[in-house]
């Protein structure tokens, strides 16, 4: 094998299957965090992470340290469903854990009201989409004005905020929102750009690729599946090569400044419907598009269902979508979004929805409008009732 | 008097001495660090070299309103862990730092007591942690495994295959330490998954948090084929207190705690009987923010010399604001806990249960997962009237005889439960009303998850 581009794939369920034989020799028996982010309908993949991993990790993030210039700190609020970190954080990093109870909120609101001992206050939050919605839901049904918290930016982890959703935290907090893009499994984020709006990789490097989910060759431009490979020394336990890991991203113009070509998150290739003629729809804009949508039903957030929030739109937009089969040419995208009302009784309303709808859908994919252009196949958006859908489609 | 990662000079040479011994060489280096927080130079002015009997308490209003003020030194901001040992009702959580000089000043003290490295080819230990107080900075020793306790499907999923399969070098989890809010929903989540506890390799579970009552403690040794021990632990402290196979009683794990019994009225120690636990953390296992007199609110009674390690240990009973305490001539009574009632309601399935998380989050279907849903009350100074309400599964009304039944064994328990009550009662000093309630008539939770 004379170059990375000759390794096979590693698919999730092949990780899976073999994750005993993808630890290295040698490596204690997960010591240090159990980390799952493959959550695969059959298992969960338990990434190691060890002791030297860390060490060769603090290294490099001491430059880094040394780096930082702000007088504030950083509070990072974590999911800890999927692990917990190795590494102690760095002098200007608090970390709390995110969990579903009410001393969560209480948690963050006091690290964030007042001045830390030394007279430091955090002026960033890091804290993973899921979170953030409700965090904000919670300040704004209780009157509490997160912009006398003072922050200068917040990013975020996890899965991506729409656009109405970053908007709404955007005003709510009144600090700029930059989307990260990460995976458990992965030991760095892609840290969205400030110039280019994209995401690039912040070291430790991984090695990213993007290639067509249909055919495996790689993609030059449009969209793909993203594979990615740890490298040593950051990852020494399980080493992930050419780890198909599932998402889809765009790949965007070169940026000016890192001079590198970032990624944007366009949804699960799962979840997606796919055509030998492209991405027909990417299911983060089927998200984007009805999250805008205060009438489109969601599935409970789970703090919602604990009753720690009084709000009821934190949750995931309910919608199921569904394509030809991926290597067919022609035929028909359905989209089918549950309403918090009978379309049956408000027909106009349903209608308009619907309408607007598809023409954001229409608007973010050529291959679709190519598509309806040599009427090869048409979207159709379904209304349905309240109470229909039942699939979840993501994780918090 | 700054321990560093590898620099604590211990106030002896060689092996550590017996823990009583040890205590009383770290309090003394103890309270001339805590003199270098603001908030006990204020306090105590010089009353600090009469000992530690003489200082006031610390209690937990305090110190969340001071908590800046008991920091030792110009520390960086809660560098590393973020800990929020109070958490009840509204208020500021207190942010307990943890650091890394009292990580090693405590792996420092464990090898020299215990040796360092584990053995070859043993059998694992597993640690599931509940995230509401903070992270675990650091790695784990060698031979421990660590996961995190989260309401997601994942978690369940995580321990199902860390306690089923065999690990690298076919090690298999062997001990296992986890919340009861964990340990129930694990427990029915395993059998509603059709999984064979035969197949586990579990001899030893350790739990935290609240005391898991005695029915489902039965119940998950019989599954599990498993002995449970239950451990007293709070998040403010450095270490856990398990309970002893020798004497019953609770002894905390490591010398890195002073523990007194106060009475709750006069503040006075007590020799014997029933009061609140104080603590105080000792240099150098604590140094950040050293808690000296701290008062737990936890109500305990003092268990007798343990043969086995030399000191008197503690049972729980309950919080201190939940019981129905009095003083009395020979100390204070405890005339009922919540835990008195919960031991007995934990057995009866036609008593409801709050929801548990995990079960409205659709990830455990059984609904007996939860604590049993009760009320305690009591008013009065010089007659005290204690009321429990309970809420079953049926209505009284239609199903009295039942009912009845389920109020006399209650009330017996209770009485069995407590020798003070018992006598409150005979002398006409106290009553005790248990009442029944319809299903989705009591409202007011008593416990966290």
């Amino acid at each position: 094998m004379r170059s990375l581009g000759e390794v096979p794939f590693l698919s999730k369920q092949e990780a899976l299957a073999h994750q005993h034989a993808l630890v290295a020799r040698g490596t204690a028996p997960f010591s240090g965090v159990v980390s799952s982010g493959t959550q695969v309908k059959d298992g969960v993949l338990r990434v190691p992470r060890t002791a030297a991993e860390a060490r060769a990790l603090g290294e490099w993030l001491g430059t880094r340290d040394a780096a930082w210039t702000d007088d504030g700190l950083v509070l990072e609020v974590r999911a800890v469903h999927h692990g917990v970190e190795h590494l102690a954080p760095q002098a200007h990093w608090l970390r709390v854990p995110w969990s579903y109870s009410r001393n969560a909120f209480r948690l963050v609101e006091s690290l964030l009201s007042r001045a830390q001992p030394g007279g430091r206050r955090v002026t960033r939050l890091l804290i993973n989409a899921g979170a953030l919605m409700p965090l904000t839901a919670h300040f704004l049904e209780r009157g509490v004005d997160a912009r006398r918290f003072g922050l200068r930016g917040i990013s975020t982890t996890g899965f991506r905020l729409s656009p109405h959703w970053r908007a709404r935290v955007r005003e709510a907090w009144g600090a700029p929102v930059f989307d990260n893009f990460s995976l458990s499994e992965i030991p760095s984020p892609a840290l969205e750009c400030e110039r280019c709006a994209a995401n690039h990789w912040l070291p430790p490097p991984v090695w990213p690729e993007v290639v067509d989910p249909l055919t495996r060759a790689p993609v030059r431009r449009g969209i793909g599946v993203l594979v990615l490979t740890t490298l040593w020394p950051f990852v020494q336990a399980m080493p992930l090569l050419r780890y198909w890991t599932g998402d889809l991203v765009e790949l965007r113009p070169r940026c000016p400044e890192t001079g590198e070509r970032g990624i944007r998150f366009r949804g699960r290739a799962g979840q997606s419907v796919v055509a030998p003629d492209g991405v027909l729809v990417a299911a983060q804009d089927v998200v984007d598009a009805l999250e805008a949508e205060p009438l489109v039903a969601r599935y409970q957030h789970p703090v919602e269902q604990l009753g720690l929030i009084g709000a009821v739109d934190c949750g995931a937009v309910k919608f199921e979508l569904s394509g030809p089969a991926a290597r067919r040419g022609a035929g028909d995208v359905t989209l089918r979004v549950e309403l918090k009302f009978d379309p049956r009784a408000y027909p106009a309303d349903a209608n308009a929805l619907g309408h607007r709808v598809a023409r954001a859908l229409l608007a973010r994919s050529p291959a679709l409008r190519a598509r309806e252009r040599r009427r090869a196949g048409d979207l159709v958006v379904e209304l349905v009732s309240p109470g229909t859908l039942r699939r979840a489609w993501t994780k918090w | 008097m700054e321990g560093g990662a590898s620099s604590v000079r211990w106030p002896w040479t060689g092996a550590p001495p017996a823990d009583t011994e040890v205590r009383r060489r770290l309090l003394r280096l103890t309270l001339a660090h805590a003199l270098e927080a603001p908030f006990y130079r204020r306090a105590w002015g010089t009353r600090w070299r009469k000992g530690l009997a003489a200082l006031p308490v610390l209690t937990k209003d305090v110190a969340v309103a001071y908590q800046h003020d008991l920091l030792v030194g110009a520390r960086a901001p809660f560098v590393g862990v973020v800990s929020s040992g109070t958490q009840h009702g509204d208020r500021t959580p207190l942010h307990v730092p943890e650091t890394e000089a009292e990580r090693a000043a405590v792996a420092d003290f464990v090898a020299a007591r215990f040796g360092d490295g584990e053995t070859s080819g043993g059998g694992l230990h597993l640690e599931v942690l509940s995230m509401q107080h903070g992270f675990p900075e650091g790695p784990p020793p060698p031979g421990v495994l660590r996961v995190p306790w989260a309401f997601s499907a994942n978690t369940f999923h995580v321990l199902e295959a860390l306690l089923f399969q065999p690990q690298r070098g076919r090690r298999r989890v062997e001990s296992l330490v986890i919340g009861a809010a964990a340990l129930v929903p694990l427990t029915a989540w395993l059998y509603e998954q059709g999984r064979d506890f035969s197949r586990l390799r579990v001899r030893a579970i350790g739990t935290t948090g609240f005391r898991l009552g005695p029915h489902w403690r039965a119940r998950v040794e019989a599954l599990w084929g498993a002995r449970v021990y239950d451990n007293f632990s709070l998040s403010e402290l450095p270490v856990a207190a398990p309970s002893c196979e020798a004497c019953g009683f609770h002894h905390f794990e490591l010398p890195a705690v002073v523990s007194e019994i106060l009475d709750p009225f006069t503040r006075r120690p007590l020799s014997r009987g029933v009061g609140v636990l104080v603590v105080t953390t000792l240099w150098p296992f604590v140094q950040a923010m050293p808690l000296v007199r701290y008062w737990t609110g936890d109500l305990v009674a003092l268990g007798p010399r343990c043969p086995q390690r030399a000191e008197r240990g503690f049972r729980f009973l309950g919080r201190h604001s939940q019981c129905a305490v009095v003083p009395g001539p020979d100390g204070p009574q405890l005339l009922a806990s919540p835990q008195d009632v919960e031991a007995f309601l934990d057995g009866r399935p036609e008593v409801s249960r709050l929801p548990h998380p995990a079960v409205q989050l659709g990830l455990v279907k059984s609904c007996d997962v939860g604590v049993p849903r009760f009320e305690l009350e009591w008013e009065g100074a010089r007659r005290l009237r204690l009321t429990v309400r309970v809420e079953v599964r049926f209505d009284p009304g239609v199903f009295p005889a039942q009912a009845h039944a389920l109020e006399a064994g209650l009330t017996d328990a209770l009485q069995r439960a407590s020798p003070g009550l018992r006598r409150a009662l005979r002398q006409g000093r106290a009553t005790l009303r248990v009442a029944l309630a319809r299903p989705n008539t009591l409202t007011r939770p008593w416990s966290k998850f």
